[in-house]
């Protein structure tokens, strides 16, 4: 995300996310690495940030019960195209929603309807160049 | 007391627009409520416009609207583990009797928002509708914004796939991950020069390509020129997807395309400018949601209508669009009587139109499709196989060669399965 970030941003990583585990899951995530990493390509839109988050998860617990019965990584890590839903120690799911492309599909994807999703306000968020 | 207008069309999109000029044009005072910075800035589609339908919007469009080239050329290809079935069908009539062009939303849809500007409607930008409002009786009489409250007759609502106004407003309910796709799209920038070496393509000609196969999931890929860019991405169904129980699977997915032999060396040196992701409605006809209530109407991705078999989609938006204009100014005519008896002239129209039409045409295919996956994760690697049998010298007679490409057939899906198959196909597309 360039110049009109409002927000100062750590670099991007090529690191792939911690995917530490709830003891009781028996699936095992393939860390795949991307050619190029998500975060390097976000970088390449314009956005502006909305200090209210547009995304917020209404019950970490329901999260924990989620990793539980679907594993980790949760439905809405594993369709966010953005790399928006981060599965942190194994217990909170931490949202970047700074890398959100609004596109909703974290809201259709999440079996417990548990993620409050609106657009950012007054035109900011994500903007295109192409499109 | 909150403005008043007589629409309110929520969304400058293709549909929002195409109903904001019917409407304005009829002389009906119309605002369009647009998201983004400018029309077009939250927008995205894989690449090709339809040139009638456009024309039936906006005539004579190419004169002025910023459209990157004429398709000439559609390409189908299969794709197995290191190879692909490519069918290619190019000819000068779709140049000549104009057919599709490819675009960039971003470009486009502002010049699109400027069209209903022009013709009489207010474009207002950076201003998200957050709901509906409604009077006494229950039918929708306005909007709310995050810059407050404006009221209308008639709200239509133009969202795009996410549809919440038509979700807030009661019409249905939060959409199934097997009805929706989850597409991502890279924009590459590619010298014209180039461009035209590697497409085959002189002046402003294009390409439109989809592709298939060689993976288990339900997907469908895509690639088309643009003047000067490459678009290119892929659409999975999120329900398929999801099973893949790795971070980014849409990325993951459209890594491994890229990767894929066949297209490596058409996306060589070219340089990745933006990356995006966007919701398809995959479901067609049978899941259709209500199009209308007192005081509302709905059109384009936000009432699902998109036949995603053919990547229709721009153009099913813009005649949905058009059409729920002229239900307004109908309701306006009528003695301004905007209640869902007097709407339902909306879904009339569509069904005698092209829109749906063809939905109904083909609605038995997404779930045909969805329960007989392997028209896309078996069939492409047959063909493949077939085509190299078909193709190879190796010294041996090419009786040997018959009898192993039937062996395959036979054992992959079997002479009644194979039988069944075209049938079934068959019946769903011409019966």
């Amino acid at each position: 995300m360039s110049s009109t970030t409002t927000e100062v941003k750590t670099p991007p990583t090529s690191q792939p996310p911690n995917l530490a585990q709830p003891p009781s899951t028996s699936t095992t995530p393939k860390k795949q690495e991307l050619t190029v990493p998500v975060e390097e390509k976000l970088y390449l839109a314009k956005y502006k940030l909305d200090e209210r988050p547009h995304l917020v998860i209404f019950d970490q617990n329901v999260c924990q019960k989620c990793a539980q019965i679907n594993g980790s990584p949760q439905p809405c890590m594993i369709l966010c195209p953005a790399n928006v839903y981060k599965w942190e120690e194994g217990k909170k799911n931490v949202v970047s929603y700074d890398n959100c492309v609004e596109c909703g599909a974290c809201r259709i994807i999440c079996p417990y309807t548990n993620i409050e999703w609106k657009y950012p306000r007054w035109g900011r968020g994500l903007s295109h160049r192409y499109g | 007391m909150p403005e008043k207008f007589e629409v309110i069309v929520v969304g400058g999109g293709p549909a929002g627009v195409s109903a904001a000029i019917t409407t304005a044009k009829a002389g009906m005072k119309t605002l369009i409520l647009e998201r983004g910075d400018f029309a077009g800035s939250k927008n995205m589609f894989g690449g090709i416009c339809f040139a009638k339908p456009t024309a039936q919007v906006v005539p004579e469009f190419w004169k002025t609207a910023p459209i990157e080239r004429r398709v000439v050329e559609y390409q189908y290809w299969l794709l197995s583990k290191e190879s692909h079935v490519q069918i290619v069908h190019r000819n000068q009539k779709f140049v000549k009797d104009f057919n599709s062009f490819t675009a960039l939303r971003a470009r486009f849809d502002k010049w699109f928002a400027a069209q209903g500007e022009a013709n009489g409607a207010t474009l207002v930008t950076r201003t998200t509708v957050t709901g509906v409002l409604k009077d006494s009786s229950g039918k929708v009489n306005g909007v709310s914004t995050d810059r407050g409250d404006i009221m209308a007759d008639v709200v239509i609502a133009c969202d795009g796939a996410n549809s919440l106004v038509a979700k807030g407003a009661g019409l249905h309910a939060e959409w199934k991950p097997e009805d929706f796709a989850i597409a991502v799209k890279e924009t590459y920038s590619l010298p014209k020069e180039k461009i035209e070496d590697r497409f085959n393509v002189r002046g402003d000609e294009g390409v439109a390509i989809q592709i298939y196969g060689g993976r288990p999931e339900e997907w469908a890929g895509f690639m088309y020129t643009n003047k000067d860019t490459i678009s290119f991405g892929m659409g999975a169904i999120m329900s398929d997807l999801a099973k893949d129980k790795v971070y980014n699977a849409p990325m993951q997915l459209l890594d491994w395309l890229k990767q894929h032999p066949s297209l490596k060396a058409i996306l060589e040196g070219c340089a990745l400018r933006e990356y995006t992701a966007h919701l398809i409605p995959e479901a067609g006809y049978n899941k259709i949601p209500p199009l209308f209530a007192d005081g509302m109407l709905v059109a384009g991705d936000a009432a699902m209508l998109v036949n995603a078999l053919n990547f229709e989609g721009t153009n099913f938006a813009m005649i949905s669009g058009q059409f729920a204009g002229k239900t307004a100014v109908d309701a306006k005519n009528s003695g301004g009587n905007y209640s869902a008896n007097q709407l339902a002239m909306y879904r009339t129209y569509l069904e005698n139109s092209f829109v749906l039409k063809d939905l109904k045409k083909f609605r038995e295919i997404p779930h045909y499709i969805s329960t007989h996956k392997y028209f896309l994760n078996m069939y492409p690697d047959l063909i493949n196989d077939l085509m190299y049998k078909f193709f190879e010298v190796d010294g041996r007679p090419k009786e040997d060669h018959i009898k192993e490409m039937k062996h395959e057939l036979y054992t992959k899906r079997g002479r009644i399965g194979l039988l069944k198959d075209a049938l079934g196909l068959y019946r769903k597309v011409f019966s």
